[in-house]
């Protein structure tokens, strides 16, 4: 079920797992930012953040043999953190509405 | 009431005992740092006090102390929080006085027992009285029943007043948490003659307390803090608090399969433990989203410097050590290699530190303000230096001391692991290359920047707001 990484490509490997974290919390950061501000170049670099992390999920594929059922994991990983970010921005404006409305 | 003066006796009976579990909480961690030092200087001298606290005692200390001191800062977190939430006194007071100094005593005899015996046959009689044996929580059965115990007891300190004064979410989530706290200890209390089958249990109680049990508790105090740091309104962090016990719990519980993977348990764990490690970063990365809304759409004031610093400290440190350090080798197809080396030392460390460590101090100095009568502690606080380089050299120290595990391990997974198989001559090969050497030598320096760091941090609590007559402004909104 698993074939493992190959010995010469841990590093990478172990990189690019980071690197998928790391560019999901900036595109998480910089889609927020751009709904604050209403910025289409922050939305844009946002996106670039999220293509570069879907370079990088493609690239874990490949090191690290995600091939037949572990596919879905990387679909999983492509749609959760594209998903996540956008549905926390709508249930924060929805959880502050009511304040809002007081101020 | 005078702004600057230790006033034990303005505090409420639940805030004095959480003081105790406080000053407790910080002498255990100064061991844990001591302990963690001999351990490092052992990896570089291996003969270094062979005999008389052997590396595995030390390391057992280090590790325990860590777990003990994390947990009495919860408590006493919990202590200092519910009476204030629940509006009334705290129901069975007097039991928790004694159950506070049954689990000091207890403790300081386990360490003494540890530090006495440290090596010897095992048999039914260690098992009860000496060392239980497994790692992390080797503490002796009569220990084991005895913090179960201890646990009920705080249990029912908690649930009684909130019981008897008024319930909120966070008093709801806190009391459930509390069961499973002492419940979850059970699945470590017993053998089986069936090795992965233990294994299995035992996980139960090292995964599930660290990433369901006690991320819940942090839920639950970050919340009241929160409220108390930076006016948060209640019906908000109620919210927020029940999304992040469902997203945790969501990828949380069964992340517990990355654990599995190489304990004998059936093939099927490396799928589930894969998936659902891999979605475990998913929550952290969308609550960076919440932090900048409410960071741009409300202008909040803090009247708590160093608590706020510790608080942001948590984000980020929970964020990068269980997040991107957790994910960088869960996945079976390379954790295959990295399990069990200085690397997943590195992912605990860093892990640990941010996700615990971090709130404790914040809750910590929260409670400081109050102990020094609302004391000023914003802005041009007399003696502020120590709170800043204490934080400075705590994470200059741990990240330090992160990275050169991440390297140290790195090595380890490729000489001992992938290309040395994993024997015991292979084992010893990987310690001794020099990128190893080299490594445990940062990590030595590092660790001693951080010591200094947690000395500074303990004179501070003792003295900040001591030289402050200022009181701290209301933050009602």
């Amino acid at each position: 079920m698993v074939d493992p990484v190959d010995i010469h490509r841990i590093a990478g490997a172990a990189l690019l797992g980071g690197a998928i974290i790391l560019f999901g919390a900036g595109y998480a950061i910089l889609h927020a930012l751009s709904r604050l501000s209403g910025s289409s170049v922050l939305a844009g670099f946002s996106l670039l953040c999220y293509a570069a992390l879907a370079a990088c999920v493609g690239g874990l594929a490949v090191l690290l043999h995600l091939w037949g059922l572990w596919l879905v994991l990387v679909a999983l990983m492509l749609t959760g953190y594209f998903i996540a970010p956008r549905f926390i921005w709508r249930l924060s404006e929805q959880v502050h509405e009511g304040d809002s409305k007081k101020e | 009431m005078t702004a600057g003066r230790v006033d034990y006796a303005s505090l409420s009976a639940g805030q004095q005992l959480a003081v105790k579990y406080f000053v407790v909480a910080m002498a255990l961690f100064l061991a844990q740092m001591l302990f963690g030092l001999l351990a490092a200087w052992q990896f570089l001298d291996p003969e270094f006090l062979f005999g008389i606290v052997d590396f595995n005692v030390n390391r057992m200390v280090h590790i325990n102390a860590m777990v003990v001191w994390l947990l009495y800062g919860f408590i006493g977190s919990i202590f200092w929080l519910v009476e204030d939430e629940a509006g009334v006194p705290l129901v069975g007071c007097k039991l928790a006085n004694i159950t506070f100094w049954v689990l000091t005593v207890a403790v300081a005899i386990v360490v003494v027992v540890y530090l006495v015996v440290q090596s010897g046959p095992g048999d039914k009689w260690t098992l009860w009285f000496i060392n239980e044996g497994r790692e992390y929580i080797e503490a002796p059965r009569w220990a084991d029943i005895g913090i179960v115990l201890c646990m009920g007891a705080i249990f029912y300190n908690v649930a009684g007043t909130f019981v008897r004064g008024k319930w909120s979410g966070i008093a709801g989530v806190l009391v459930l948490d509390l069961i499973a706290l002492a419940g979850l200890y059970f699945a470590g209390m017993f053998y089986t003659t069936n090795l992965p089958l233990d294994q299995y249990w035992w996980w139960w109680v090292i995964h599930l307390w660290v990433e369901a049990t006690w991320e819940v508790m942090v839920g639950c105090i970050m919340a009241w803090g929160l409220m108390k740091t930076l006016a948060t309104p209640r019906r908000i962090v109620t919210t927020w608090l029940y999304i992040e016990v469902a997203l945790m719990f969501g990828s949380g519980i069964l992340g517990l399969g990355h654990h599995y993977f190489w304990i004998g348990t059936p093939e099927y764990w490396l799928g589930v433990g894969g998936f659902f490690s891999a979605l475990e970063p998913i929550p952290l990365v969308a609550m960076v989203v919440h932090a900048v809304y409410d960071a741009g759409r409300h202008s909040f004031r803090s009247n708590n410097h160093p608590a706020l610093a510790w608080l942001i400290a948590h984000a980020f440190g929970n964020f990068l050590g269980a997040g991107v350090w957790g994910f960088m080798q869960t996945l079976p197809q390379i954790n295959l290699y990295t399990h069990g080396t200085q690397w997943s030392s590195s992912h605990g460390h860093l892990a640990f530190f941010g996700a615990y460590v971090t709130i404790i101090v914040a809750f910590i100095y929260i409670a400081i303000q109050k102990l020094r009568g609302d004391v000023w502690m914003s802005a041009d606080l007399r003696g502020g230096w120590r709170w800043k380089w204490s934080l400075a050299l705590l994470h200059v120290g741990m990240v330090g001391m992160t990275i050169a595990l991440l390297i140290a391990g790195y090595e380890q997974s490729f000489v001992e692991r992938a290309v040395g198989g994993s024997t015991w001559a292979a084992y010893f090969e990987g310690q001794t290359q020099p990128w190893f050497v080299e490594a445990m030598w940062w990590r030595m320096g590092f660790g001693v920047l951080m010591t200094a760091g947690l000395v500074i941090l303990l004179v501070d609590l003792l003295r900040i707001g001591a030289d402050e007559t200022r009181t701290s402004k209301s933050l009602d909104r």
